[in-house]
């Protein structure tokens, strides 16, 4: 069974008198442990792609199934429920809680999963080390570089284990430097946890790193690549 | 409990980010409580002090007089008069709730020095069993309390008015009960400075010169008594009626309250007046919260965003930015409490001395110059908890818009 089955999904946004088509009838399969890119030029419909498998906007027409369950069905609350259990989330902008270290960051997803605060220790320490800053733990977002915030969004995104992982060009606000050992941690997370990653992204470097390249123009899907 | 404590780190901290507004909201719930308690104890300590002064230097807990004696007291409180009646008296004390019992006879009289002179009300005494019922002795400055004969007993002001001192002769002049004009000279023995303004323009006279002035030996205005520790004064004030009346005497009995009642009236006034404090302190307590939360809201729309991506469902935001308002809450009223209790410790210890403001005046109360607080535990707890609950319920409305923003748009926000 299929992770996530896309069927004729369409996502229309009304400005006013205009509409506005971003996605026309996208049909997408998607298996466990997929490392999959979805490019295309800004305006082709990623970001809408994106928001829609990770719960956070609800399609037009079609149907987005997730582990066998339609997704249009659910309410706010419980799509709500869905992204805290199965969904991990890594932005372009790094988007950590400025308040809160990167040891408080990263076990926020644990926390509300209410998992026992030893457990959180454990996994978050860990999930630290195999992104290369547990010696971080303690700092805040805004006394780490651009990189280390990104490897905290990372492992934040991680700790819970989800079913996938959405990242929505996670190199842009980065150097080619920090972009490509970020691209790194992301495959070596992938192939040693078995982790399921969907990144949009119109960056060249990127694609290379993908294992599945599908491309998107004007909403629609030009192709579908396997490496 | 992790999650709560996860909340309550994730709100002091972004309370501590804004902490100038933060701190601008906790003065204004501090301060608010903290007035709201302190003029509370100011004025419980005002009715504390009215009553016992009232009781203790006017009226007693109980008077009992002739029948009718109470609506002519103002024109001619000579007309009708209470015998004398031992047996009424013997009665009275054998009563074991009534535990003092002071025989008086008032009338207004118009005191001078030979030159100026001005109103004042005699009352004549019983020099020994005065004192089981009222406190007037303890206020003496100068002298001695009047003992026999023609000797009287004057307030410190009517002193500094007429310029008389000890050994000086009052000029006492009034009616006799027949309506025949009445001069005495009486020789001050005693000043008194009481902090009852009424009392203050009274002067005290033996119950036997008084009765001689006026002419109704073996008579008297009124007995006021002093009931025994927990005895209800209106209660006692039926019950004695109808004892007396079964001895054959014919009284009337009213309790002190019934004799108070234009100040109880200013008191219930007076309670309306800090329900109005009060209204005025949660409004402000109500605007720093709801504006304190509702910027939170607006400033932190992406971190809102972030939040609803990881899995927070709309309750969780809510709660979030309800324990900011609870925190603030907590924190101003705690300061609050604090502030009270160091305000009402003076004010219960020291007071405010308002003797060049309002001295004499009869402003309502029966008060001079200090005036003192009360304890008010009920009120601190209370208050306390009302205003932590106020911060809470004005926190929902604001974190509600907060929590409604769509995850997508609010994470948009730049």
């Amino acid at each position: 069974m299929s992770l996530l089955e896309l069927k004729g999904v369409t996502k229309e946004y009304s400005r006013g008198r205009v509409s506005v088509k971003a996605l026309r009838g996208i049909d997408l399969s998607i298996e466990p442990g997929e490392f999959l890119s979805i490019a295309g030029p800004s305006g082709s419909g990623k970001s809408t792609l994106l928001n829609l498998v990770g719960c956070l906007d609800v399609p037009t027409s079609g149907s987005i199934i997730l582990d066998g369950e339609p997704l249009e069905k659910l309410n706010p609350q419980e799509l709500a429920l869905v992204r805290r259990e199965k969904v991990g989330f890594i932005f372009q902008t790094f988007n950590l809680i400025p308040v809160l270290t990167a040891f408080e960051n990263v076990e926020l997803p644990l926390v509300l999963l209410k998992e026992d605060p030893k457990t959180i220790k454990d996994k978050v320490m860990k999930i630290l080390e195999a992104v290369g800053i547990a010696d971080l733990a303690d700092r805040r977002p805004q006394d780490m570089s651009g990189g280390q915030q990104q490897r905290v969004a990372i492992a934040r995104a991680l700790v819970k284990e989800p079913k996938y992982v959405l990242a929505d060009e996670p190199t842009a606000n980065l150097d080619s430097e920090n972009g490509k050992a970020v691209l790194e941690i992301m495959r070596e997370m992938n192939e040693r946890l078995g982790t399921t990653f969907i990144f949009s992204t119109h960056d060249q470097m990127v694609m290379d790193f993908a294992k599945r390249l599908v491309r998107l123009k004007d909403g629609q899907i030009i192709s579908d690549e396997r490496r | 409990m992790g999650n709560f404590k996860y909340y309550l780190t994730l709100a002091a901290r972004n309370l501590w980010r804004q902490r100038r507004r933060t701190i601008l909201t906790f003065l204004a719930v501090s301060l608010g409580l903290a007035s709201f308690l302190v003029a509370d104890s100011l004025m419980k300590g005002l009715d504390k002090q009215s009553i016992d002064n009232l009781i203790t230097l006017e009226t007693g807990e109980l008077r009992l007089t002739a029948p009718g004696y109470i609506d002519i007291k103002e024109e001619d409180p000579l007309k009708k008069l209470l015998p004398k009646d031992q047996k009424l008296l013997a009665l009275l004390a054998e009563d074991s709730e009534i535990a003092g019992l002071a025989p008086r006879l008032s009338f207004p009289v118009r005191v001078g020095n030979g030159w100026d002179e001005y109103p004042q009300e005699a009352v004549g005494i019983d020099p020994v069993k005065d004192t089981e019922v009222f406190k007037v002795k303890d206020y003496l400055v100068e002298g001695r309390w009047p003992e026999a004969g023609y000797e009287v007993l004057i307030s410190r002001d009517t002193a500094k008015i007429l310029e008389l001192g000890i050994g000086d002769y009052l000029l006492m002049t009034t009616r006799t009960k027949s309506g025949a004009f009445q001069a005495v000279d009486m020789e001050i023995v005693g000043i008194v400075n009481t902090v009852n303004p009424n009392t203050n323009n009274q002067v005290f006279l033996p119950l036997a010169a008084a009765q001689e002035i006026v002419g109704v030996p073996d008579f008297l205005s009124q007995v006021d008594l002093r009931l025994a520790a927990g005895v209800d004064a209106r209660e006692k004030a039926a019950s004695l009626k109808e004892k007396i009346a079964g001895a054959g005497f014919q009284v009337e009995t009213q309790p002190w309250q019934e004799m108070a009642e234009e100040f109880l009236q200013i008191s219930k006034t007076k309670n309306a007046f800090i329900g109005i404090f009060l209204m005025m302190i949660l409004l402000i307590a109500t605007v720093g919260i709801v504006n304190s939360i509702l910027l939170a809201t607006i400033e932190r729309t992406r971190e809102i965003g972030v939040l609803k991506a990881m899995g927070m469902t709309e309750g969780n935001i809510v709660r979030l930015f309800l324990v900011e308002a609870a925190l603030i809450g907590l924190l101003g009223s705690g300061a609050g409490l604090a502030i009270a209790l160091a305000g009402e410790y003076y004010m219960v210890n020291v007071g405010l001395d308002m003797t060049e403001i309002i001295g004499n005046l009869d402003v309502g109360y029966p008060i001079t110059g200090l005036i003192k607080g009360a304890w008010n535990p009920g009120t601190m707890v209370g208050g306390f908890f009302f205003c932590l609950l106020v911060c809470v319920l004005a926190g929902i409305l604001p974190a509600r818009y907060g929590a409604k923003k769509e995850p997508i748009e609010a994470l948009r926000r730049v």
